[in-house]
């Protein structure tokens, strides 16, 4: 009996997250030798080129199947996962040494969460059972909740930290509930036995299944930040040191959705018409509620946070069409979207005149960029473009793959309220860069401005595959069609 | 399971309950009973009693507090493994090094960053 | 005598969730507000033996181990989070945490 279990192992696929793992203890380890009050690039150096060991081993080492009995799958799905977010945790960690060297977090820990948070979301996305699932959300959360919190002198990073955390462990309370119950009604937590028994079943449930999937799915829009789940999101995001608000408004966001649609696509595939129903509303409230709250704010970085709920509205409308084409514009838009995100929100740090990176994040200090600091200004122009969805950015055929795929799956309705929500939203991207380009100099809000080498790599690095992907979107929409394959 | 199986559980609840009722109140009615302003102090040993119980207390508790709950649930994965570790043989044996490998290196982090110092 | 079956054990948990639930919901200080958290959990895993001992299935009382150890992380770093509040604040009321709006 335990030879078989043992056989089944198959540790060697989980190669990448091991290494993971690896990363974060010798990053623990190099901290502990660096002398305190000393710098933490020693750390973020060593996080850096584990990652980067990280992601070769993903491309290069072939390795697929289901491991550690079935718990995990790896497949091109996860592998998908596994290099877009492990690029997205290095972006950030390559700006963070002079971030927060300048808002005074200057601790080790801050490189270490990322770690940890990374491994959380690589279990996410290659789960094939609720047990490995919850266990990567949380790991992933837990990293959350501290760094949100990293700031600890800064009240507003306490309070978001404690919201989100608040929020978050009620949540989980409620997503091992549903798990319980989806256990009582199936006898196992496994994602394969789930689909069989629904194939049995068909839509004719006992309650406690249904109890069971409708906590799950709850859960799950908390995670993503779907209305009217999504109240701690703004708080949690502005109470953040930027950097993280950057990499928890994409990365962790990709990780929950790879969860989501391998629980719903492949566990819950055969209730589909019971889950896409509340979807339907939940995405309409997402998009239009984002939007709402978004055009109301004169803060770059609150009005991001808002717009980010937005997006998580497209994705689910992608979600919803339950095919091989709209599952492939999610996982292209959640690629893009991770990239103009983060270029987005490190201009806006760039220009924060605060020094304790509170507030100062006003749209009028972006008055007459264009003609002070003409570079950053149309790096800006560019993910505003992105997110709005104008041609000739990535963000215009993210944007039309997920339309057309609703379209095409029949809800013609909800591609509508789509496309005029974001006809909304142009009008707040486009008042960025009408401030920048069209408004006065006004030398009463110019500031300093943070503008390091590491930063402005970054920067371009976003902008050019922004561009890029906007250009010849063929290959990478071709390679997210193959990812979602996987799971049919 | 029938209520039945649970009487052992009440008759342990009675017969601990018991015992502490049944001690305070013999204590209560046979011990002989003379007042003196030293006997009604505090601490009848003579240490003086300094300020109010519900003062604040150090944060040394708190981090102790949340350093022993994390490595005392550890210990949880622990006994299943122990029991059926003839079976995982080798195996089982090195899943278990690891495990407490990536603990001590927690232990070692704390260790050096001055969570273990009482002073 | 009246059999203890499984309803009975649903129906507890069930009750407990919803104190929980209650509790997380009209209490005002952090530390209540994370002990009912702690319930709602709790009665997750009762759920979860309680199957588990229904179905003879041994998974429930593994996923009951992982749970337990993940609630004890999320105190750990909760708590971190409430000393920084109490620092900088000298309250626990969450009524009187609104410097972010909404």
């Amino acid at each position: 009996m335990f030879e078989q279990l043992i056989s089944d192992m198959h540790v060697s696929r989980m190669l990448p997250e091991i290494l993971v793992l690896v990363v974060a203890l010798a990053a623990i380890l190099v901290d502990i030798v660096t002398p305190a009050g000393r710098s933490t690039r020693p750390v973020q150096i060593t996080s850096i080129v584990g990652l980067l060991v990280v992601i070769a081993s993903t491309l290069f080492v072939h390795n697929n199947g289901p491991a550690f009995g079935g718990m995990v799958e790896i497949d091109s799905f996860t592998i998908f996962f596994r290099v877009v977010l492990t690029m997205l945790t290095i972006i950030i960690m390559a700006v963070s040494e002079n971030y927060i060297q300048l808002v005074k977090i200057r601790i080790a820990e801050y490189y270490l969460m990322l770690l940890f948070a990374l491994f959380g979301m690589m279990l996410m996305t290659m789960a094939n059972d609720l047990l490995i699932v919850f266990l990567g959300i949380e790991t992933m959360s837990v990293s959350l909740y501290a760094l949100v919190g990293m700031s600890r002198h800064r009240e507003s990073s306490n309070e978001g930290a404690l919201k989100y955390f608040l929020l978050g462990s009620f949540t989980t309370a409620f997503f091992v509930y549903g798990i319980a119950l989806l256990y009582g009604a199936v006898g196992s937590t496994n994602i394969l036995d789930i689909t069989v028994y629904f194939q049995r079943t068909g839509m004719n449930l006992p309650i406690i299944a249904w109890a069971g999937t409708l906590l799950v799915l709850v859960a799950f829009a908390f995670k993503t930040a779907l209305v009217p789940f999504h109240w701690w999101s703004p708080d949690a995001y502005e109470g953040a040191p930027t950097t993280i608000t950057a990499f928890m408004s994409t990365a962790p966001k990709a990780a929950a959705f790879a969860a989501f649609l391998r629980i719903f696509y492949v566990g819950f595939g055969e209730v589909s018409d019971g889950w896409t129903t509340a979807l339907w509303w939940i995405a309409v409230l997402t998009m239009t509620v984002g939007n709402l709250m978004a055009l109301r704010q004169d803060s770059i970085k609150r009005m991001l946070a808002f717009s980010s709920i937005t997006h998580a509205g497209y994705l689910v409308v992608a979600m919803l069409t339950y095919d091989v084409i709209g599952g492939a514009a999610m996982l292209f838009y959640l690629v893009i979207y991770g990239f103009m995100n983060i270029g987005a929100f490190l201009v806006a740090i760039a220009l924060n005149r605060n020094e304790d990176d509170d507030r100062g994040y006003d749209i009028n200090d972006y008055k007459g960029l264009a003609f002070r600091k003409p570079l950053i200004a149309f790096l800006m122009m560019i993910f505003m473009l992105a997110l709005a969805g104008i041609p000739p950015t990535a963000g215009f055929f993210g944007k039309y793959y997920i339309f057309s795929a609703a379209v095409k799956s029949g809800f013609i309705g909800l591609a509508v309220i789509g496309v005029l929500n974001s006809a909304v939203s142009v009008y707040y991207y486009l008042r960025v860069v009408v401030t920048m380009y069209l408004k006065e100099r006004d030398e009463k809000t110019e500031g300093r401005i943070f503008w390091k080498p590491d930063m402005a790599f970054a920067v371009i690095v976003c902008a050019v595959l922004v561009m890029y992907f906007g250009i010849a979107p063929d290959q990478l929409l071709k390679v997210a069609t193959a990812s979602i394959g996987a799971l049919w | 399971m029938l209520p039945r199986d649970f009487i052992p559980v009440l008759i342990t609840f009675l017969v601990v309950g018991g015992f502490a009722w049944i001690t305070l109140l013999a204590t209560h009615l046979l011990g002989p009973k003379r007042y003196s302003p030293e006997k009604m102090d505090t601490y009848e040993c003579g240490v003086d009693y300094r300020d109010d119980a519900r003062s604040r207390f150090s944060i040394k508790f708190y981090l102790v507090g949340v350093l022993f709950v994390i490595f005392d649930l550890e210990v949880v994965f622990m006994y299943p493994w122990a029991v059926n570790f003839r079976e995982l043989g080798l195996f089982g044996f090195a899943s278990m090094g690891v495990f407490l490998v990536i603990l001590t290196i927690g232990l070692l982090y704390e260790w050096k960053k001055g969570a273990l110092e009482w002073e | 005598m009246m059999e203890i079956t499984l309803s009975h054990y649903l129906l507890l948990s069930a009750v407990i969730f919803t104190i929980g639930v209650v509790g997380v919901l009209t209490r005002r200080n952090i530390l209540i507000i994370m002990m009912s958290v702690e319930l709602m959990l709790n009665s997750a895993n009762l759920t979860l033996i309680a199957f588990s001992h229904y179905l003879q299935n041994i998974d429930g009382m593994i996923f009951v181990f992982f749970t337990m150890t993940v609630a004890a992380a999320e105190v750990g770093v909760g708590l971190a989070i409430v000393m920084t509040i109490f620092r900088n604040k000298e309250t626990l009321d969450v009524a009187n945490l609104n410097i972010l709006r909404n």
